[in-house]
């Protein structure tokens, strides 16, 4: 493919990109949820099985912590009645979430060490399930301080190399038959 | 008239000169003859230098928010959707917004391929890597942007998720991808300022600037 064809290969790719980001995905703009983390994976909860998230919403200037039951393939249906249990109170009732079929949430929050319960009533039976104990946040593996430190000096090296060549980059190049000339005064 | 010859000048390859003169003209110059050249063809010889100077600065602005984004959460042990970076501290839509993210990706990748014939050698292996790491990471931002497109998360996640999020957290992951993306192309970049021993030229990276000594290795290249 020749340079010119596959630059207006790109060209195209670049504008479909932009027309599917402009048209087609406008949620993809809203200001969302962006952390959560699972307590409890396979909560046996009766017939269902569920996994427990805590969602750390941000707004903007605040921070909200909320709890969300994300059930299997076969989960409670809108006529039904979630409900949790946070260290031994009631947690709420939980709402259906209107973006998802399977998963339900409520404003409720747990700390680490608390112990949460699911529970769900629906016309053939209710249940509860095994206690389970919040644990605490996931610590990093890695001497995250340490590199943190590491990566910002090799990124300073980079700037500075960078600082150093700028000048270059914009420097005027020679021609090849004055480079040539060059060379021959040179060896 | 340097650059205009970098970008499609002469390709005298005659006059005698005692050095590898086969080597100069086309290969060097990636010369396609006058008035035939394209942006992508100038883009890889003689602004090759400037393009990839721009692109390092954007990279390097990118990769510095993610440092500032570590520094929040490890250091001053700041909740994770509060650490945003220093733009995202102003501006937390920066952060929050999957397209945003999956813009920046693009860009990322747009940029190591349309630079990428511009390199050579060695230098091209580590450029490769890069774009080729950068070509995962692409794909990761996809499908978190196709997640929040679909209202439908992974993993039953009531958040969109990277397919290797149940692994690694998504700060974690996602500083590691821009490592693994940012090492190879800072190792490429600075293979190819260098001289290359086999002449294989074909910018004006490597080449003196007025002022600069010349030496060996660009007597063999040119």
């Amino acid at each position: 493919m020749g340079a010119l064809q596959r630059g207006r290969v790109i060209q195209l790719v670049a504008l479909g990109v932009i027309f599917w980001l402009v048209v087609l995905s406008s949620p993809a703009w809203a200001h969302g949820e962006n952390d959560a983390r699972p307590i409890a994976r396979d909560v046996q909860t009766g017939p269902y099985v569920a996994t427990l998230w805590q969602v750390i919403g941000d707004h903007g200037s605040s921070l909200s912590s909320h709890l969300v039951v994300s059930f299997g393939e076969h989960s409670p249906t809108a006529g039904d009645v979630v409900v949790i249990e946070v260290g031994g109170a009631a947690g709420g009732t939980l709402e259906a979430s209107p973006t998802s079929a399977t998963q339900w949430s409520t404003a409720a929050t747990a700390e680490f060490g608390a112990d949460v319960r699911i529970g769900v009533s629906t016309e053939s039976g209710a249940w509860w399930s095994q206690s389970t104990t919040v644990p605490r946040p996931p610590s990093a593996l890695l001497p995250m301080r340490a590199l943190m430190a590491v990566f910002a000096f090799v990124s300073t090296l980079v700037i500075a190399w960078l600082g150093k060549r700028a000048r270059r980059a914009w420097a005027k190049t020679p021609s090849p038959a004055a480079l040539r000339m060059r060379v021959g005064e040179t060896t | 008239m340097g650059e205009d010859a970098l970008a499609g000048g002469a390709s005298n390859e005659s006059g005698g000169n005692h050095m590898t003169t086969h080597t100069t003209g086309g290969r060097l110059l990636g010369l396609q003859g006058p008035g035939q050249e394209g942006l992508l063809s100038r883009l890889n010889s003689a602004w090759h230098e400037r393009a990839l100077w721009v692109f390092m600065v954007v990279v390097i602005g990118h990769w510095a928010e993610h440092i500032v984004q570590g520094v929040q959460i490890w250091v001053l042990s700041m909740p994770r959707p509060q650490a945003l970076g220093g733009l995202g501290f102003l501006a937390p839509v920066l952060v929050s917004s999957e397209a945003m993210h999956f813009g920046f990706a693009v860009l990322m990748l747009t940029g190591l391929f349309v630079l990428r014939s511009g390199f050579s050698g060695s230098s091209r292996t580590w450029w490769n890597a890069s774009l080729a790491l950068q070509g995962w990471h692409f794909v990761e931002h996809f499908v978190l942007l196709l997640q929040v497109v679909l209202g439908l998360n992974f993993f039953g996640s009531p958040v969109p998720t990277s397919l290797l999020q149940p692994f690694i957290p998504r700060a974690e992951l996602h500083l590691m991808y821009n490592l693994l993306v940012f090492v190879p192309m800072v190792v490429g970049m600075w293979l190819h300022s260098r001289p290359s021993p086999d002449g294989e030229a074909t910018c004006s990276c490597s080449l003196p600037k007025d002022g600069e000594p010349v030496d060996e290795a660009c007597a063999v290249a040119v």
